[in-house]
């Protein structure tokens, strides 16, 4: 079992969009799994067209205040690092920023604090029909998603080895923090999606500068070249000095924003489009790269 | 997070120790266009003769100076503490290490203790130590910079590679804004995209919240879930449509605005110019000063100037 995990700094260059199609194309010839890890906004089931089977709650540690027993000294306010308590008559704990650390609980004087489990997001068992999806959702402006992330990995596993899957294919979260680097952990091979545009290469060097911290083969694929806009060519420097293979080139395709009005993927949808022809040759190639 | 918030959390969202108003910048969705719309509303905002400062949260993908093509120039670096360990003062009681729920401390032998996990800094360890044997050391998290290009100043933050402490360093990042605010007539803020605590950290103080969307089913999945979280925090807003001729469902994404109550902007199409300015890295409204997408940004800088600015 291999896990494919599709990463691009940038948001909205066409991570799930290429994470979907690459998972259609290669349940053609294997048993695929699908992982959400994109998990404060998870919308890998609407563009796979996936239906949820089964809802599993997940939790983090946060702080909470008896107040019967608080005397309103507000010593936990002082030491909270993570500006998660207000203060006023008495403490309140803004559970989005807490991190369960319990250094308010060591110096409250009279013990009203405790930290305990909260439920703060979900992990979605979903069906496309041609493949299982695990997918993570975070509640709306919490925090801990690193924690989540690892369950929706866990579980995206355990379905895969149920259906003796040959390949986990990952959508990530954008960004270069904890989301994204619990998501890449462990991980046999990483796609880094980018477009001919300087923010996404901006910030396409970001992650590949991340990347680079854990010995993961990754290779790189330019997304929606041939554009009015496109402009940035070759791939800068840094791309070669990394050694990251430019695995494809998909150029601009208007079928692509069709299928996902359709919630279907591109690959199943327009089987002949340029997108979907790209996608199948990048199949093979990780085919080739990882059984 | 519950759905509904103590009023003092609510108070606590909208105190801001400056009376400059803030228009943030929001999307859910990655890509949707916010920096755009931020970057335009923030230039139409100085072109009109404000005194304008843009804040860019978004430390992880930090793309403004891009999108205006301005050089990142000198930065200074954002720190969190780590534990450092004075072993000669060490009574090997152990205190830190039961007190570090990351469980972060390992003691290899006696008296003798190592940071070994990724700490997030909380210091709860000092606070058990009773020998003064932890000192406060730090390490780097991010770089804030502060770039001014005439009447516009920009505010930015990139997270270091590896490091996960984005809400810390928005936090950071805010202050320092906030520090300064007294100089602007108007502060725009860009968040970054998905639903985590660090859009609150970046909206928190914001007076309108600009929420960009476009009509796709991903795109109208995270508005909804967008203007739930501003529900929450009773914070003014509304919604400019970018990329209208999206296949997608207008009715569908009209339909989600009237259930939060939130009003429609005049938006925008797929627009070759904007992005276009985009590639060059010029504000489009600087680039095609009579394009349609500069006459949208102009007027949206003009309408919420009428509204919040003195």
């Amino acid at each position: 079992m291999k896990e494919i995990v599709v990463l691009s700094g940038k948001g909205g260059v066409g991570r799930s969009a290429l994470t979907v199609s690459l998972g259609a194309v290669l349940a053609e010839r294997n048993t695929v799994v699908l992982a959400d890890t994109n998990v404060a906004a998870p919308n890998l089931h609407l563009i796979a067209g996936a239906v949820a089977e089964e809802v599993v709650e997940d939790w983090a540690d946060k702080a909470a205040v008896d107040y019967d027993l608080c005397d309103h000294c507000l010593k936990c306010l002082d030491v909270c690092r993570f500006s998660a308590i207000i203060g006023g008559e008495e403490p309140i704990i803004l559970n989005c920023f807490c991190e369960g650390c319990g250094a308010c609980s060591l110096v409250c004087p009279v013990d009203a604090i405790t930290v305990r489990p909260v439920v703060n997001g979900r992990l979605n068992i979903l069906d496309a029909g041609w493949c299982r999806v695990a997918a993570g959702e975070l509640d709306i402006g919490e925090s801990g998603s690193g924690r989540l992330v690892e369950a929706v990995r866990k579980r995206a596993r355990l379905e895969a080895a149920r259906r003796g899957a040959g390949f986990i294919v990952i959508d990530g979260p954008p960004g270069t923090g904890s989301p994204a680097i619990a998501a890449m952990k462990g991980a046999d091979y990483i796609i880094l999606v980018t477009e001919p545009t300087p923010a996404a290469l901006h910030d396409l060097q970001r992650i590949v500068d991340v990347v680079a911290r854990y010995a993961i083969p990754a290779g790189i694929v330019l997304n929606r070249t041939g554009m009015p806009e496109a402009g940035v060519r070759p791939m800068p420097a840094y791309i070669r000095e990394k050694n990251h293979d430019l695995l494809a080139e998909i150029p601009f395709d208007p079928l692509v924003p069709a299928a996902l009005a359709e919630g279907r993927p591109v690959a199943d949808a327009f089987p002949d489009a340029p997108f979907s022809r790209v996608l199948r040759r990048l199949a093979r190639t990780m085919e080739d790269r990882l059984l | 997070m519950s759905r509904v918030l103590r009023p003092e959390v609510i108070r606590w969202f909208h105190a801001a120790p400056f009376a400059t108003p803030v228009i943030g910048v929001a999307g859910g969705k990655g890509g949707v266009g916010k920096t755009a719309v931020a970057v335009n509303l923030a230039s139409s905002f100085a072109a009109a003769g404000h005194r304008t400062a843009l804040v860019d949260c978004d430390v992880e993908a930090p793309d403004a100076l891009v999108f205006l093509g301005l050089p990142p120039g000198e930065g200074v670096q954002a720190r969190v503490v780590q534990p450092e360990f004075f072993l000669e003062k060490c009574t090997d009681c152990q205190a830190c290490i039961q007190a570090c729920r990351r469980h972060c401390l390992l003691r290899p032998a006696e008296r003798t203790i190592l940071l070994m996990g990724e700490c997030s800094g909380c210091e709860a360890c000092f606070l058990v130590c009773p020998a003064e044997a932890i000192h406060r050391g730090h390490r780097g998290m991010g770089t804030l910079r502060t770039t001014t290009a005439g009447r516009l100043t920009v505010f930015s933050a990139a997270l270091e590679p590896g490091a996960e402490e984005s809400a810390l360093l928005i936090h950071a990042l805010m202050q320092r804004a906030a520090a300064a605010a007294e100089q602007f007539d108007v502060i725009v803020v860009d968040t970054p995209s998905g639903l985590r605590h660090t859009v609150i950290e970046a909206l928190k103080g914001s007076a309108h919240v600009l929420v960009v969307t476009e009509p796709t089913p991903p795109g109208i999945h995270d508005l909804d879930r967008l203007l739930s979280l501003l529900d929450m925090f009773a914070v003014r807003r509304s919604i400019f449509i970018n990329r209208a001729d999206l296949p997608g469902s207008m009715q569908d994404l009209r339909e989600v605005a009237d259930r939060h109550a939130t009003p429609v902007e005049t938006g925008l199409r797929m627009d070759d110019q904007l992005m276009e300015s985009s590639r060059r890295g010029v504000a489009a409204v600087q680039l095609f000063p009579q394009s349609l997408v500069a006459r949208t940004f102009t007027g949206l800088a003009r309408n919420l100037a009428g509204e919040y600015l003195p």
